[in-house]
Parts: structure tokens; sequence; C-alpha cells
């Protein structure tokens, strides 16, 4: 059993957490619950020895642990599995897994790498782990790396596993096999603490809750005794509203953009598609199934044969060269931390940043930087960016409000054609409808969406048609109120209609 | 459904079997390319004598490049082993002048390598410098102090230096040129099978990730950096032993061709990828079985920095084109 | 200490923790001033016109490397090759010259060599992907080679009299210290004010973003090695025109490394997205009066160098405060 009790901690100032208490036993998942900044990073970062409490003990079947750093946190046999583990891409899945603890052979330095690679299969093994240990980590799919961090965590004998948003990067067959994992977990024994903001998945896999908000404890208790809506109002502080409007009917727009023959490697083979103005058309499929290497086949940022694209000029479609469709489009990509953002740089320079040509001085063409800052200034209050001023350098500014500022700079660029690939992944929920309501509007404006997205209710919220991508091909196409979750669900889990 | 993986194999739909297999293997059939031309510009190059003096000749970078790839594996650079190999040589021909046995100034002269190691590490490690800017700024203050230290042009060593050069093994083979081959070899098994190897691979490929699993990050480095620093004082002794003498020039631009011999072998300056055989070694071959051709071929002596610099830029070339297929 | 005093202390120690530029760029300022102070006693009018041109004309004549690595740091990417592009084109130029060739024509191979070389790089680096330090180390030895040859190893003099225009003064500032004013400027407003100086900067910080952005970085990495080999040609011209001969050696050992750490100084970043031009002119006119106060001071040449070494290895330990 493990009881964190009366946990506060302070930040220069800023009271993190107020009094918190939580409780976890073995064999049992408990999910801890609140939206970015109510407080879970940090009481999990206490239990894994990355801070100090100020106050507070934290008692691990009956004896009280003190953690002066991560090191000891994990001798204790608290495991983190982080939501983007690290991996050491150049060595072997076996190597990654026993990093901490090489087994050695009888000669003093020399390493065991049969010995790595019999207890590496082994534990692959109890999780039905489809890797071998001689893989090279660089080789293994995204959505299969979080087994290994798993096998690394249960080879180093952790009897407490804290799992930190583990599905984002899964497709929903990986999320099932995620669960039965921790169902495996929990047969063994062990502690399971489960962060997440998906509610669907904290009804699912956890038997205990813990709501936090503002750094205190709202409620705890039994999954059973509760529901989404009773966990989102505890959450927020009130019901979540979701965007409101009616269906669209998009068979009698224009077409914008059309796609033929796109290939990739072997994942795509042969895609065409077709999008029209106003309207946001999602594509949906499992992880894994090409949508982002769809959008880079397009783009013309992966080099791939094939794949024309056509522009609507003035009425007529015309064929365009994939460097020029990379100019004309608004491209909001699935990690901004790699690709969307300047981070040191402050929010007015990245907002024309796609734009700069607009920005220069008549004369001198130099750029006009306080034209540059009052446009930014709109932005912020259009689209109700949270900065005290657009000065501040974008490292400092949340998920959400980052995330705004990436639209920003595409809609100052004028684009008609927007793509979005995981538009609100990790953001909070407050944000999240904030974007939401921001891609509505473009649509509205007669701007082409194209949305990928593995969020159900964000599918079903935001798209006009959904294209079901599966085995490389477009396989079905759902509109109107055929866009629902169980549809989606169907195709995630079955792949084809039948 | 079987989860498709996300690796690109080949790009569709052509499949370019052929294309592939020359890419991966490209460095090897370049180094055999080179053979043959120079064979056909001149028999006299493919004779057992010919090569085992490109081996000869190649002997001493072959421990220093070793010695640097070491370092390179692990995500640091160090251009300063030009100079530790000077400095080891002054060390040593200064002990050898007090009187004391010969044997105490070659041990001297190393412990000087593995002294400057030291410093560097340490500077790396702790004080977070840049290896690259550090090493290079560090190299100046190493060569004045070996200057300083053989206080003319050249100077001569003790006999025994000469003597230890000449020693033969095996039958045939220089005593010096096998130590060479050893600590090579030597150092690959420890990047490979130790867990100091994997430990340097592991920092190399991800610094963070190696912090967070508690790898002593400051203690690998440091060790990186002396294990550099010693093989540069071996290269200095292989030169000393082969000529007799210490000169001021000894070491010029040894860095350069080390990291380019690295480089050459396939072991990339991000860190954390190659081996040392059988890359790092070829790559040296390379250099030097082309040096050794062009003098066969009575190429004039401005030819070499253009053969070296086209070599560099074509195992560049496809190292990239390697890279690219897999992006 | 009384309560006012303290928390007057408290105030600035808690602006100087919290800033670390600001305490960081305050150590530089201190250390100038003493080495300032030191050179002003030691040397009469030292803080005269002549004196300021004096030590500007040591500056510049390396000192149009400094701008040209300055501007590939910020793409975040490095030039190992110019001490070597130097020599090459001041070798083509006066063995050009001494047999019997036209000055206006040497000036402009000299310069070429400069845009040639840059070209080469900026091809491999840009469209080939290479790596900048490999690349630029070989088109040092490349250069550095074809120095070399050009001089037969030995010194070209007896250029002709024509030539050293370059070396002219108007007034008492000699053209080559104008002309690399001007450039200082010159690519200080470029970088800060024009849209592609600014696309230099975001391809230094984040080149995905940037190509997604819709910026060419292609085109922008290439531009910085041109810039570098062109400012390459051009020091190379004023330099030869200053010392009168060309050689495969006259550029010294210790010029990248005070280059480097010049731009540095002045807050350039060796991850790129960093720069500042009038600041790598400062460093470098820093690094060049220590060396002149160890002149002054007598200080032997080597350990001179050893001091220089560690001055300016404190003060790049300062980059790494910085990026923290």
């Amino acid at each position: 059993m493990l009881t964190m009790s009366s946990i506060s901690k302070k930040f220069q100032g800023v009271r993190a957490l107020d009094n918190v208490t939580m409780a976890a036993k073995e064999g049992r998942v408990l999910g801890l619950v609140g939206i970015n900044g109510a407080g879970k990073s940090t009481l999990m970062n206490i239990l894994g020895g990355v801070f100090k409490q100020d106050n507070g003990k934290i008692i691990l079947n009956n004896k009280e642990l003190t953690f002066n750093s991560p090191i000891d946190a994990y001798n204790e046999g608290i495991a983190f599995i982080h939501q983007e583990p690290q991996f050491f891409l150049t060595l072997t899945v076996a190597e990654n897994i026993f990093i901490s603890d090489l087994y050695m052979s009888k000669f003093p330095i020399v390493t065991d790498k049969k010995k790595m690679m019999q207890e590496a299969s082994k534990y692959l093994a109890v999780l039905s782990a489809d890797i071998k240990p001689q893989q090279l980590l660089e080789d293994i799919a995204i959505g299969q790396r979080q087994v290994i961090e798993i096998v690394r965590a249960l080879t180093s004998g952790a009897n407490v596993i804290i799992f930190d948003e583990p599905t984002s990067s899964l497709s929903l067959n990986e999320k099932d096999n995620l669960f039965r994992t921790i169902r495996k977990l929990k047969k063994e024994e062990k502690i399971i603490i489960y962060i997440s903001h998906f509610l669907d998945e904290i009804i699912d896999i956890c038997d205990d809750y813990l709501v936090l908000r503002d750094g205190k404890m709202v409620q705890s208790g039994l999954i059973k005794d509760t529901d989404k809506s009773d966990l989102s109002r505890m959450i927020i502080g009130q019901e979540i509203d979701r965007l409101e409007r009616a269906s669209i009917n998009t068979d009698n727009k224009e077409t914008i953009l059309k796609v033929e023959n796109v290939y990739h490697s072997n994942l795509l083979h042969g895609v065409d598609l077709e999008l029209k103005k106003s309207e946001v058309l999602g594509i949906w499929g499992l992880m894994g199934s090409g949508r982002t290497e769809l959008v880079r086949a397009i783009l013309g940022l992966d080099r791939v044969p094939g794949g024309k694209c056509y522009m609507n000029e003035n009425g007529q479609m015309k064929e365009i060269k994939k460097a020029e469709l990379l100019r004309s489009v608004g491209y909001v990509t699935e990690g901004r931390h790699f690709d969307g953002l300047f981070l040191s740089m402050p929010v007015w320079k990245n907002v024309t940043s796609a734009n700069m040509n607009a920005y220069k001085s008549k004369k001198l063409k130099f750029m006009d930087n306080k034209k540059e800052r009052s446009k930014t200034e709109k932005f912020i209050e259009l689209l109700n960016i949270k900065v005290p001023d657009a000065n501040v350098r974008l490292a400092n500014l949340s998920g959400g409000n980052q995330q705004k500022v990436i639209f920003a700079k595409w809609i100052d660029k004028g684009a008609d054609i927007f793509i979005l690939d995981e538009p609100t992944r990790g953001v909070d929920v407050g944000a999240k409808l904030g974007i939401h309501k921001i891609i509505r509007n473009l649509a509205s404006q007669g701007i082409g969406v194209l949305l990928i997205t593995s969020e159900i209710d964000e599918m079903v919220d935001l798209a006009d048609r959904v294209l079901i991508l599966c085995n490389g091909e477009i396989v079905s196409e759902l509109s109107g109120n055929d866009i629902n979750n169980a549809n989606l669900m169907h195709f995630a889990l079955e792949g084809v209609k039948e | 459904m079987a989860e498709k993986s996300n690796v690109l194999q080949n790009t569709a739909p052509y499949s370019g079997e052929i294309k592939n297999l020359i890419l991966s293997n490209g460095f090897y059939i370049l180094c055999i390319a080179v053979i043959i031309i120079f064979t056909c510009l001149n028999s006299a190059f493919f004779t057992l004598t010919n090569l085992y003096n490109i081996l000869i000749s190649a002997s001493f970078m072959i421990a220093t490049t070793a010695g640097v790839a070491v370092v390179i594996i692990a995500g640091n650079m160090d251009l300063s082993v030009g100079s530790t190999a000077l400095l080891s040589a002054g060390v040593m021909y200064s002990v050898s002048t007090l009187g004391l046995p010969d044997i105490v100034a070659l041990i001297a002269g190393l412990l000087a390598g593995i002294i400057i190691g030291l410093i560097n590490g340490l500077l790396v490690s702790k004080l977070k410098f840049n290896a690259m800017v550090l090493t290079l700024g560090l190299q100046l203050g190493y060569r004045g102090i070996g200057l300083i230290l053989i206080g003319g042009t050249q100077v001569s060593l003790p006999e025994s230096f000469k003597n230890f050069g000449k020693i033969r093994i095996f039958g045939g083979l220089n005593l010096v040129v096998v130590i060479c081959l050893i600590i090579m070899a030597l150092l690959y098994i420890i990047m490979r099978r130790t867990r100091f190897g994997t430990y340097c691979y592991a920092i190399g490929c991800n610094e963070t990730a190696a912090k967070r699993v508690g790898i002593p990050i400051d203690a690998v480095k440091t060790a990186t950096f002396v294990i550099s620093g010693f093989c540069a004082a071996v290269a200095g002794f292989v030169v000393v032993s082969r000529l007799g003498l210490a000169h001021s020039y000894i070491g010029k631009g040894m860095e350069f061709s080390a990291i380019e011999a690295a480089v050459i072998g396939g072991i990339s300056l991000r860190g954390g990828k190659g081996n040392l055989l059988p890359g790092a070694l070829f790559g040296v071959l390379l250099i030097y079985i082309i040096n050794n051709g062009l003098s066969i071929i009575g190429a004039s002596e401005y030819v070499y920095p253009f053969a070296q610099g086209i070599i560099v830029f074509a195992a560049m070339y496809l190292d990239a084109l390697k890279n690219f297929k897999n992006k | 200490m009384n309560t006012q005093s303290k928390q007057l202390f408290g105030g600035i120690t808690n602006i100087l923790r919290e800033d670390r530029k600001i305490r960081v760029n305050s150590i530089v300022g201190v250390l100038a001033v003493i080495i300032l102070a030191v050179l002003s006693c030691q040397v009469k009018n030292f803080f005269s016109i002549q004196n300021v041109i004096n030590v500007l004309e040591q500056v510049s004549s390396v000192g149009f490397f400094s701008l040209g690595l300055t501007c590939v740091l910020i793409i975040g990417g490095i030039d190992l090759s110019v001490p070597g592009v130097i020599m090459a084109a001041s070798c083509l130029g006066g063995s050009y010259m001494i047999g019997g060739g036209n000055w206006i024509l040497a000036a402009l191979m000299i310069l070429s060599v400069g845009i040639i070389f840059g070209f080469i790089n900026g091809i491999a680096i840009a469209k080939g992907k290479m790596i900048p330090f490999i690349v630029t180390l070989s088109t040092l030895v490349l250069s550095q080679g074809i120095a070399a040859y050009l001089s037969a190893s030995a010194t070209i003099y007896g250029l002709p009299e024509d030539f050293f225009i370059f070396n002219a003064k108007i007034g008492i500032v000699p053209v080559g210290v104008i002309v690399f004013v001007l450039a200082a400027i010159l690519l200080s407003i470029f970088l800060s004010r024009t849209k592609t100086g600014r696309c230099f900067f975001m391809v230094g910080e984040n080149i995905e973003t940037a190509r997604i952005s819709g910026i060419n970085t292609t085109k922008i990495t290439f531009l910085a090695y041109i810039i570098s080999g062109v400012l390459a040609g051009t020091g190379a011209i004023f330099l030869t025109a200053r010392l009168g001969t060309a050689t495969a050696t006259m550029v010294g050992d210790t010029v990248t490394n005070d280059t480097i750490a010049a731009c540095i100084i002045g807050g350039a970043s060796l991850n790129g997205g960093q720069g500042n031009i009038i600041g790598s002119v400062l460093g470098l006119i820093f690094i060049t009066l220590i060396a002149n106060c160890f002149n002054l001071l007598g200080i032997s040449y080597y350990v001179g160098m050893a001091i220089k070494g560690l001055i300016i290895m404190a003060v790049i330990y300062i980059d790494v405060l910085r990026s923290h």
C-alpha cells in the first residue's frame, strides 16, 4: 500500500500542492485526474524523487521513504512510464531494457549479451510483445516502444508503476494491448497509478480515482461510483462544453484541393482524396496507417514518387507542384516542439513567421516590428491567447497557447487550406474547446481543413466528412450523422466496413 | 490485422536491391576500387612489402583514431590529440635527459597523455564546456608546452627508443605496429562488450535519457578523454621510436586526420553510432593507402591534400545518401 | 550592513541571479575595463584616435573572418575553412601579380577564390546535407594544399605598387578598416532588420519549423556560406596588401581559435539561432587587447598564449552559463 499524506509543495511562492493525500493499493489502478497545472505532475515528480515535498510523508508498505534523487525512488521500486519515453535509438532492445543494470558475465567487466537477450525475451513474452530483443530501437515503431519501457520497469523489480498519459501516441489496438498489460500487472499485485485526461480510459481501466484541481484534492473514491460527466465536473468545476453545431452537408461545395495516387514506402498504396471549401475533412485510421505520411507525401516533405496535386484557381483545378502546395497551406504539425515553434523567439516573431513579406516597409524593405507587434496583439485577442504581451518568449507559454500561436501564424498567412495533425495534443480541456471553435470558424470562412486526429470526440465534434484509411487505401467515407462514436470505434477496431 | 511498422524500407515503386547493397557497403567498395586503381597504375603497389609499409606508416594513426573514436562515440570531440602527442614526446625527451632509466621516460610520456586526458575530460564533464571549443583552445597550450620541452626543431632520444621500434615479432611484424593494432582491437572489445562501452554509446545517443537512468555521465566522459589522451601519447611514442628523435612538427594536423578517418569509417559525429572495427581501422587504412599510392605513382606533393579532401567528400556523400534512404 | 544596504544588495543579487545574461555580460564588461585600465596606464595616449585606429587595423586583418563566422554560427553551422581560403586566395593573387598580372584582376581573383570556396561549402552543406564541421575541415585542408602549391612553400613578395592601394589611408584611417567597419555595419543591419536576416536566426533556431513556415532553408544555408567566403576573399585582399607578401602560413594557427572565441563572447552560440555582429567585433577587439596587454607587460609568448587561452576559456564558459 502506498500513501502520500498531506503533501504540500511551493514553487517560488506559487502553491503547487496544498495538503494532498493519495492512497494506492496493490493490485488496483488509481486514476489521477486533473487539468494541466492541477498538480498531478508535481505530485508524481515528488513520488519519483525529482522534487522534495515541503510537508507531508511518503509511506510505502508501512515504511516512510525520503528521496533525494530519482535514483532513490528507482531503488525503492517506483517506476515512471513517461509520456514521451526517452530511448537509446542506436542500442538494441535488450540493452535499452537493462541499461541501468547490465548483466555481467564471469569476466569482471564484460557484459553478458546472451543472458540479456534471454531475460529480455522472457519478459517481452510475459507482455505478449512481438519484439525481438536484438532489434535496434530505431527500427521499432513508436507505438510499440512503450512496452519496452514497461519491461524495463518490471525487470528492475518495480512495485509501483506510474503511467503518465500513456496513450497519447497509441493506436486503439495498441491501447488495448496496454490495458491488457496493465491488467496483468494488477494480477502481479503491483501498485499502478494512471494519469490521463481521457476520461473514457479512466473509467475503463481504473479502480479508484483522485481528482486534483488547483493543487488541492477535490475528491477521491471508487470508479464504479462515478461516471464521465461527474468526473469532468470535478475536474473543471463545471460541465464540459462540447462544440454545438449543426451537421453540414458539403456535397455542393467547390473542391479546393484534389490529390491523386499518393504512395509512401510500404504504407500507402495509391490514395486519392478531394478537399472541399468550407469543410472539415477528417482522416481516420489506426496509428501507423499512414495518416501523417499521407500529409508529408502531399506536401513534398518526404521524397516519394507519385501523388499529383491539383488546386482550385479561379474555379479551375490546376496541377500544382508539391513545393508550391507547401507554400500555400497552413500546416499544424503533429509535434510542435519538433517543428512547429521558434521557442526562443517572442510571440510576435512566431506569429508573422509564415508571412514575413507582408511586414516589409515600403522603401527599405526592413521588417516593420511595430506592425508585426500590433497584428499579433489582434491575434492575441481574437484567439484568446493567454499572454501578458506579445514579447513573451514562446517557450514560456502553455501547450494550448503555443498551439494557438501556430494557428495565428497560418491565419496571418491567409492560407486557404489548413492541414491539422493532432491539433489538440498536449492541450488541456479549456484550451481544447477554444481551438475547436477556431477550427470551425476557419471552415465557416471558406477554408478547407484536413484534420487528422486520434480522439474520437474531437473527430465527431469537428468533421463534416470522414475518410477511413486502412491497409494503405481509403476504404470508406462517412458523412453527416454517420460520424459518431460507434462507427469510428468500429472502424478503429475492425478496420474494414462490412 | 497486423500492425505495420513505421519504418521506411524502400520507397515504392522501385526496389533497388542492388542500389541498397552498394550503399550499405559503399565504403568497402571504395577501398577496393582505390586499391585496384593504384595497382593498375603501378604494379609495385600491390606487393607485400609495400602493403606492410602502408601498415607501418599508418600505425600511429591507428592508435590515435581508436582513442578519438571513443570520444566521438560518447558524443564529444577531441581536437587536442596532436598536441598531446607532441607534449608526450617532449616529456619523454626531457625525462630521458635526467639520467633516469629510459623506461621511466616512456612511462612519464604516457602519463602525460593520461593527465591531459583527465584535464580535458574534467573540464568537459564538470564545467560543461563544449568539447570542440575547449580542446581547440587547450591544444595550443599543450603544443606550447611541448615545444618548450623540445626546445628546438629536433632532438635525439636515447638509443633504446629506436631499438624498440626495430623489434619484430611473429616473424616480421614490428612490435609497435602490433601494439597499435592491439590497442584498436582492445578498445573495440571494450566499446562493444563492456558496461563502459555500452554507456558510451548510450550517452552519445541520448544524454538526457542516460542521466535519467543513472549512468555516471561525468565519469564515463572523463574516461573517454583519458583514453584518447593515452592513445595520443602512444602515437607520439610510435613516431619517436621510428625516427629515434622528436621534432616540432609531431602531431600537426593529427586530430583532423583522425576525425576524418573515423568519419570515413562510419563513426557518426553526432555520437552513439559506429564501430572501431572494421570501420575506423579501414578509415585510417584508406587514407594511408591513398598517400602511399600517390607516392608510388610519383604524384606531386600538392596532390595529397586534394586526394584526402575528395575522399572525405566521397565518404560523406555516401553517408548522406545512406541516411537519406533511411529517413 | 544596515537594513537598507542589505535590501539594496539583495535586490542587486536578485537581478543578477535571475537574469544570467546581464550577469554574464557584466563580467565581460568588468574584465574589459580592467584591461583597458592596464593598457591606458602603459601606453601613452591609449584612447587617442591614432591608437584606436591601430587597434582597429589589427582587428580588421582577420576581422572579416569573424563577420562571416557570425553569420554561419547563427544558422547553426561552422566554417573552419576561412584561414586556408585566405591563404589560397592570397597566394593565387600574389603569384599572378609577380608573374606580371594586372593588380585589379588579381584583386578580383582573390575575391573569386573566396566565393568559390564559399560555393563549395554551401553546396556540400546546404544541398548535400553534409556535416559542416567535416566539410569545412576538408576545404581547409584543400585550400591549404592549394596555397602550398601556388607559393611553392616559399614567400611570394615583390607585389606591384598599385596593389598597395588597398593599404592606403583616407586621412589617417586605412582603407581596410573603413571597409571592415562598413561591412560590419551592413551585416548587422542585414541580420537585425531584414526578412532574410531574420530567416538566418530561424534556420539556426529550428530548421524544421523554418522549412514548414515556408522558408527556403537550403537557400539561406547556402547564402551564409557564400557570405563567409566573400568576406574571406575580401579579408585576403586587405591582409595581402598590409603584409606585402603572400605565403601559405600567413594566417596564424591561433586565428580560428580566437575568432570562434570572439563570436561566442559576442553572443553567438555553437547551437545556432544566436549571434551578434557588433558583439563579435567587440569580442575580437577584447581578445586583441588582451594580446596587446601581454606584449606591453613583457610576458613571454608561450605564457601569454596560455593566459590568453585561459581567459578565453573562462569567457566561453559564460556561453555555457548563458544557455542554461
